[in-house]
């Protein structure tokens, strides 16, 4: 089965920071949440895609296609979402809408923009510059959804709304994803969110993929306990992903697979697993 | 492109208004005082500050990172820009044969037409084609550094002019002599070569640029 996204040995060197290489395939019709702290590289990553910005080294294929060979027909199937609008401020709604008529041309979807304006109850008679992060985040999810694409690429944007305009977003992704040939790839702070929605997890660090798993399998995969000083000692240092000190004793995140049976051990989050891998000693 | 221009024209609607209201009062003023040959020159300056504001719109939205990954070439981007500037050069040149066909006497009677068709694209381009590489390497808030530097010289241009109109005349002598059908040829020759120099520029800066 054709891949939605195809990253093969994908460099980029950006002052000191160094993204890469960078291997990932990712399958059509899931979303996956693509995590890591500020600076570990999944803008870069998304602005790579997009052709914002050129590789250094590697190849980009998306829906099949290389990036670079990408005609703009070809680039109506994909879909994007910033952190912000990106358009002039002095836009309203129905400047949106035209500018946009224009510029995907019979790939526009006016039904689908109505229904989700109506859905989101934006503000017609307002100019973008007084919509509210949250409006601003709906408008560009509905231009998003009405043209066909069969892939969304979201930059955090989630991040900065409230839980309940979160939710609704979450709600629409969840939507557009029951067509099997759609598929989201979400780089977002917000782990509760993608706990919720994602198929799949990514994982950054430094410029390096650390791992990507179904979600299932990643929670499934670790387990949480405290332990004393002693028995820590017992354990095999593979197990442990990372501990925290504290007055009571250690707390670490294992791998269940290298531990005896009969450890028990606590339900683990995305998050937890994701600030033991960052912050947790070892 | 449609989309492109679109959008430019939203973020100059106010002062595409604005510079309506100006135009009226400097044409009504350079009527009243008899110096209708500075008319044309407001199509020299409007290319410029018309484009200093479209830049400043689209650096403080970053439009370009909602453009590019959509279905546009960066060269369309680029462009659209340039059929902005052409746009204007065209509309100039429009009202200066209108000018002169509705004058009968003056500087402006004296010029012939297709010294006019010569000279009005490359007056009205000259500084865009100038500008626009330099904006697309440097941005726009760099940008509007050169375009204070070419305010300057406009307006030194326009005061030598207003000036020196014996010198005008005699100029138009002296190219009457010189064959004007061979300098208007020479001048549209200059005009092309001039904005295709500007276009592969600012496109060859653009296609490089990362946002």
């Amino acid at each position: 089965m054709q891949n939605a996204i195809e990253l093969r040995g994908l460099k980029k060197r950006l002052g000191s920071f160094e993204l890469g290489p960078l291997n990932l395939s990712i399958p059509k019709g899931c979303i996956v949440g693509y995590i890591g702290e500020n600076g570990a590289g999944k803008s870069t990553t998304i602005k790579l895609m997009l052709g914002l910005m050129k590789p250094d080294q590697g190849e980009i294929k998306l829906l099949g296609k290389s990036i670079q060979d990408m005609t703009p027909e070809m680039k109506k199937d994909i879909a994007y979402v910033f952190d912000d609008l990106y358009l002039p401020e002095s836009m309203d709604l129905e400047s949106v809408l035209h500018f946009h008529r224009n510029f995907y041309g019979s790939a526009w979807q006016d039904k689908t923009f109505s229904e989700l304006n109506a859905r989101f109850q934006l503000p017609n008679n307002k100019s973008i510059k007084h919509f509210s992060r949250g409006m601003k985040m709906q408008l560009g999810l509905a231009l998003a959804l009405s043209h066909g694409a069969k892939l969304l690429l979201l930059d955090e944007a989630t991040s900065g709304l409230d839980p309940v305009i979160r939710d609704d977003v979450l709600d629409l992704l969840l939507e557009y994803i029951q067509d099997e040939n759609h598929t989201v790839f979400v780089s977002s702070h917000i782990l509760s969110d993608l706990e919720k929605a994602a198929d799949y997890i990514a994982f950054i660090h430094k410029g390096q993929l650390l791992f990507m798993e179904t979600k299932d399998d990643l929670v499934n995969q670790y387990g949480i306990t405290t332990l004393s000083r002693e028995q820590l000692e017992e354990i095999d240092d593979k197990a442990i992903v990372g501990k925290r000190t504290h007055q009571f004793g250690v707390e670490v995140l294992l791998k269940k697979e290298l531990i005896p049976n009969d450890f028990e051990l606590e339900k683990v989050s995305v998050e937890d697993i994701m600030v033991y891998m960052i912050k947790g000693e070892r | 492109m449609k989309a492109l221009i679109y959008k430019d024209l939203v973020s100059l609607k106010r002062t595409v208004l604005l510079s309506l209201v100006i135009l009226a009062v400097v044409c009504f003023n350079a009527v009243q005082q008899g110096a209708v040959l500075l008319l044309p020159m407001i199509f020299v300056l409007m290319p410029v500050i018309l484009l200093g504001i479209i830049f400043g719109s689209d650096t403080q939205s970053k439009v370009d990172v909602y453009i590019i990954p959509g279905p546009i070439k960066r060269t369309t981007v680029v462009l659209s820009r340039y059929a902005f500037i052409w746009f204007m050069a065209l509309i100039g040149t429009l009202f200066t044969m209108l000018l002169k066909a509705l004058t009968s006497g003056g500087i402006l009677a004296e010029i012939p037409w297709h010294f006019i068709i010569a000279t009005m694209p490359l007056l009205t381009t000259l500084i865009a084609a100038i500008q626009l590489p330099l904006m697309y390497k440097f941005g726009a808030e760099k940008g509007r550094l050169v375009f204070v530097v070419l305010y300057f010289i406009i307006f030194a241009l326009f005061s030598y002019i207003g000036s020196n109109k014996g010198f005008i005349s005699e100029l138009v002598n002296k190219l009457e002599n010189l064959n004007l059908g061979v300098v208007s040829l020479l001048l549209v020759g200059v005009t092309l070569l001039l904005n295709a120099v500007s276009f592969t520029l600012s496109e060859a800066i653009y296609s490089k640029k990362e946002f």
